[in-house]
């Protein structure tokens, strides 16, 4: 171990390792406080918006998703789902398109995460480093040396293993140890106990990783004849596992398995949401109104969404559309929500498919178990926050149904006594008073908050990830183990 | 003596383990290309034939009335690249797509299936293929070109016969290069055949120079490669040590320069959100139509009669509305492809962006194909919006009164039908082969000049070597 922590090529990619870390880190903390500031902008609209409901029809909730600060170690599907979502009777929660990188052009190049560093530099050094370290001594004659002691292979093995664990080991504790100082330097970032246990989870997980690129580097080795073909032999099987494999795979899966395109996506819920503006129509249509109004607009599927002053049979009308209406939309949405999820359902299952062919590949296992430990991977975000929201929202429609918000307040502040059957029957204090300019915001300070649901540290899903990353060490061990008890130890032609 | 050289480099490479594990990635990787480029191309042609059609009908229905067709809304979308399998240009990750009417042309949309759940990754194209697999095998075989052959005791050998250093070097590195192009063209005419037998495709003329001006630059790019890998060899003594300086050029010039110059570029470069943007623009839209005192006034008696000053004020004020949040997210979307052409512009620091962007230049594809799709657009709306500026003008029953509020504006411009066969349509057109190749021209003379420059460095290092 101490010949390898001394070599040049150690020195020099570790430092390599590092220097980009830093570079990587701090690019991911330059994105995430480039989301940061978006999300505090989009939280100060959803408060001004909350406050600026008048009426209840006009009651919306956005929920702003904070950015997870883990997701500057591992990014998952942070950024590639929105990070808003709008809570109103009228309206089916759905992650805004709200975009969180100021120029999506920008996606044309690569950005690495540290996790994906680990992925990419921590494979190709473990392999380069410990791909020549049996087939080396081999070669000098050492190990026939080494072995004319009282020295069992299966030791020997062993101790190459914790040997190279352990001379990797130091560059990806420096590594952490950067990314948290530049974390804890940031003024906008604080982390709770839970994140820094997170964090400490994905640095045992890059941990097993890199244990399995050791034994991959071991297993070559002591079946190589020379250092320098063993290097090569590593690194050829580096560019496999890391790029041709899992972007061939994955490229293959996308096309051959075709999944609906975002417009007939967005055609058929459009047309799910006529079919409701129709339904409404037809329930509505006998009710007829004055038509005469101070103040008038239209909210969706023909529902009024705020009226000034009008006739006291008109007031009537709009009360009785908005009891037939309210049971056809929610029901409508119901079932838009069903046919999201049928969609959704598509996406996850091609993703399913490609992960079967990656599954046994150490960097989709590292992936897969940190995202899922961070709280980045889409599970999380878009299936469990997005249930959560759903349930919120019927818990808010139950909130204003005890304020009988579906009635008359859903369109105005007007009180029933107030209201007259003839037009030259209104004072000219009711006027002035029954102008929505006038009317005072809504009190929703009893109103039921968004709170998302409590995280388990290590979610169950990802201890798949983390058992068949464990299974893999003990396999490759083993037949590292077996392989290097049968191969020669003197120079092989 | 060069001719043995060569000769003898091809067939130590020839029958090498390595050309062995080389092409058996090769071929199959260039074979996979075609077969799911096939599928892809077929899905996207398919979708991108019923859009079309869908807009031409769109476009035959509104033709009926000159007003309907003012307030249509065009979907335009790129027309999906022939020569996508030379390079697939990240066009999963970009926009293909916008919408325009007579009064706006959107920001770039999506028009495709994209799963937001699968994680980042590149499409197995002839430059995927280049840049990371054909690239690692030239240093494969060149990192030990002369300090392997220097261990091995080969190399003062060779020296002591009357051979030249120069002859030397050049043979090995035709040698090589000959060996790494064999499964190349090999897995290339596979690819091509097999692309070929679809029955979407039919290369044309244009199509084949672009492919041979790719194949060319291809060789520059082997050629780039196996420089380097000499030209380490010739400044160490070990293979081990070579391997190791390579690897670390490899990763710094194919990974970490094209992925941080970007940064550099937000930081020359800024950019709002666009959720900020399209509120500023629509309160300096607000403000210099207060500043115009121009009416917010309406009665819905006044349709169908002579527009009176009250209704012209109206309309200028919201043609000014537009107009002015219209001219702020253009500029902003020109900002946007400032600051993307800037971060390309430095990753081709690196040679492996230049000959990346080489790729997508040449298969017009990418960011540069999407930008040509916008200038094109951009030319379409001009035709089409002066068509109907025309049309209207011919009408003497039209007030020639047209702003952008559909409910209210209709019966002040013309409402006779017009002639399906005289209303512009857009046609994306490819760009010619001379356009393309004056596009990427400065990059194909960077990676000359980068030969060059190698081979000079290592002509220069070989002929102070030790061989002993």
């Amino acid at each position: 171990m101490t010949n390898h922590l001394y070599s040049l090529k150690f020195i020099t990619m570790s430092l390599f390792a590092v220097i980009f870390a830093v570079l990587c880190v701090y690019v991911q903390i330059m994105d995430f406080h480039d989301r940061k500031i978006i999300y505090d902008e989009e939280v100060v609209k959803a408060e001004n918006e909350m406050k600026s409901a008048k009426v209840y029809s006009q009651v919306r909730v956005p929920i702003v998703i904070e950015p997870n600060p883990m997701s500057i170690f591992i990014r998952g599907s942070e950024s590639q789902i929105g990070n808003k979502i709008v809570i109103s009777p009228i309206q089916v929660p759905e992650f805004e398109n709200t975009s969180q990188t100021k120029n999506a052009f920008l996606d044309i190049f690569s950005s690495f995460d540290l996790i994906t560093l680990v992925q990419i530099m921590f494979s190709v050094m473990t392999l380069f480093l410990v791909a020549d370290t049996i087939a080396g001594e081999r070669e000098e004659g050492t190990l026939k040396q080494i072995f004319s002691n009282r020295v069992l292979k299966s030791q020997y093995f062993m101790a190459k293993y914790i040997g190279c664990i352990t001379m990797l080991i130091i560059p990806l504790i420096l590594i952490y140890l950067i990314a948290s100082i530049l974390l804890i330097l940031q003024p906008y970032i604080s982390l709770s106990f839970e994140q820094w246990m997170t964090i400490g989870f994905t640095f045992l997980c890059c941990l097993a990783f890199i244990s399995i690129y050791v034994l991959i580097g071991l297993i070559i080795s002591s079946r190589c004849s020379s250092s320098s073909v063993a290097v090569l032999y590593g690194l050829i099987l580096w560019i496999v596992l890391v790029f041709v494999y899992p972007n061939l795979t994955n490229y293959l899966i996308t096309n051959v398995i075709r999944i609906p395109s975002s417009d007939v996506v967005e055609q058929q819920i459009e047309n799910m949401h006529e079919e409701i503006n129709q339904k409404t129509e037809s329930a509505t249509d006998h009710l007829e109104d004055s038509g005469s109004y101070s103040w008038y607009s239209s909210g969706d599927y023909g529902i009024a969404q705020l009226i000034g002053l009008t006739h006291k049979k008109t007031y009537g009308v709009h009360v009785e559309k908005v009891r037939l209406s309210m049971p056809i939309i929610l029901e409508g949405h119901e079932d838009i929500m069903r046919q999201q999820d049928q969609f959704k359902q598509q996406f996850i299952r091609q993703r399913r498919i490609a992960s079967i062919f990656i599954r046994l590949l150490p960097g989709h296992l590292l992936k897969e178990s940190t995202s899922k430990i961070a709280g980045t991977h889409y599970l999380e975000r878009d299936i469990r926050l997005l249930s959560h929201a759903k349930r919120f929202r019927e818990s808010l429609i139950q909130y204003i149904r005890s304020k009988d918000g579906f009635g008359l307040r859903f369109f105005t502040q007007m009180k029933e006594e107030d209201m007259r059957d003839d037009w030259d029957d209104y004072t000219e204090e009711i006027e002035t008073r029954s102008s929505p300019n006038q009317y005072p915001p809504l009190d929703l300070s009893d109103m039921p908050t968004f709170r998302p649901a409590q995280r388990q540290v290590i979610p169950n899903e990802s201890l798949v990830d983390l058992m068949w990353m464990f299974l893999m060490n003990m396999v490759l061990f083993i037949i590292g183990g077996l392989l290097f008890s049968r191969s020669e130890v003197r120079i092989m032609d | 003596m060069l001719k043995n050289i060569i000769y003898k480099e091809i067939q130590e490479q020839m029958i090498s383990t390595k050309m062995l594990i080389a092409a058996s990635i090769i071929v199959p990787m260039m074979i996979a290309n075609g077969v799911i480029f096939n599928i892809q191309h077929a899905n996207k042609l398919d979708k991108y034939d019923r859009e079309r059609i869908e807009s031409t009908d769109a476009i035959r229905k509104e033709s009926s009335s000159l007003r309907n067709l003012l307030f249509h809304h065009q979907k335009l979308i790129k027309t999906p690249s022939k020569l996508a399998f030379i390079s697939n240009a990240e066009e999963h990750v970009l926009p293909n797509g916008l919408w325009i009417d007579y009064f706006e042309e959107s920001q770039p949309e999506f028009h495709k299936g994209q799963n937001r759940y699968f994680s980042r990754f590149s499409s197995i194209d002839w430059s995927f293929i280049m840049i990371y697999v054909i690239s690692f095998i030239c240093i494969a075989f060149s990192y030990s070109a002369f300090s392997g052959e220097k261990v091995k005791g080969t190399l003062k050998l060779m020296m002591s016969n009357s051979m030249s250093r120069g002859s030397l070097m050049l043979g090995k590195f035709i040698g090589i290069v000959v060996c790494i192009t064999a499964p190349l063209i090999i897995g290339m005419l596979l690819d091509l055949i097999i692309i070929q037998l679809s029955s979407n495709m039919i290369f044309t003329g244009s199509d084949l120079w672009v492919i041979l001006i790719f194949g060319i630059t291809a060789l520059l790019f082997i050629s780039f490669n196996v420089l380097m890998g000499f030209l380490i060899s010739c400044l160490t003594m070990k293979p081990i040590h070579s391997l190791n300086v390579v690897l670390i050029l490899w990763i710094l010039l194919n990974i970490i320069v094209p992925s941080v110059s970007w940064i550099f570029s937000k930081k020359m470069v800024d950019v709002p959100s666009e959720a900020n943007l399209t509120k500023y623009a629509y309160d300096t839209a607000r403000e210099e139509n207060r500043k115009g005192g121009y009416s917010w006034s309406y009665h819905s008696a006044w349709q169908g009669k002579p527009p009176n000053e009250t209704l012209r004020s109206r309309a200028e004020g919201i043609q000014l509305l537009t107009a002015v949040q219209q001219e702020i997210m253009q500029n902003y979307l020109q900002d946007k492809f400032r600051q993307t052409q800037l971060a390309i512009r430095l990753s081709k620091i690196s040679p492996f962006s230049v000959f990346r962007f080489i790729g997508e230049s040449l298969s017009d594809n990418g960011f540069q194909g999407f930008t040509n799709f916008h200038q094109q657009v951009r030319t379409y709306r001009t035709t089409f919006n002066d068509f109907i500026f025309q049309k209207d003008q011919q009408d003497p029953d039209s007030y020639h009164l047209i702003w952008n509020e559909s409910w209210a504006s209709r019966t002040f411009s013309s409402g006779k039908p017009v002639a399906f066969e005289e209303i512009p349509r857009f046609e994306y057109r490819t760009p010619a082969v001379s356009e393309l190749l004056k596009n990427s021209l400065i990059d194909i003379l960077i990676l000359v000049l980068w030969n060059l420059v190698l081979f000079t460095g290592t002509f220069v290092s070989f002929m102070r070597y030790d061989v002993r």
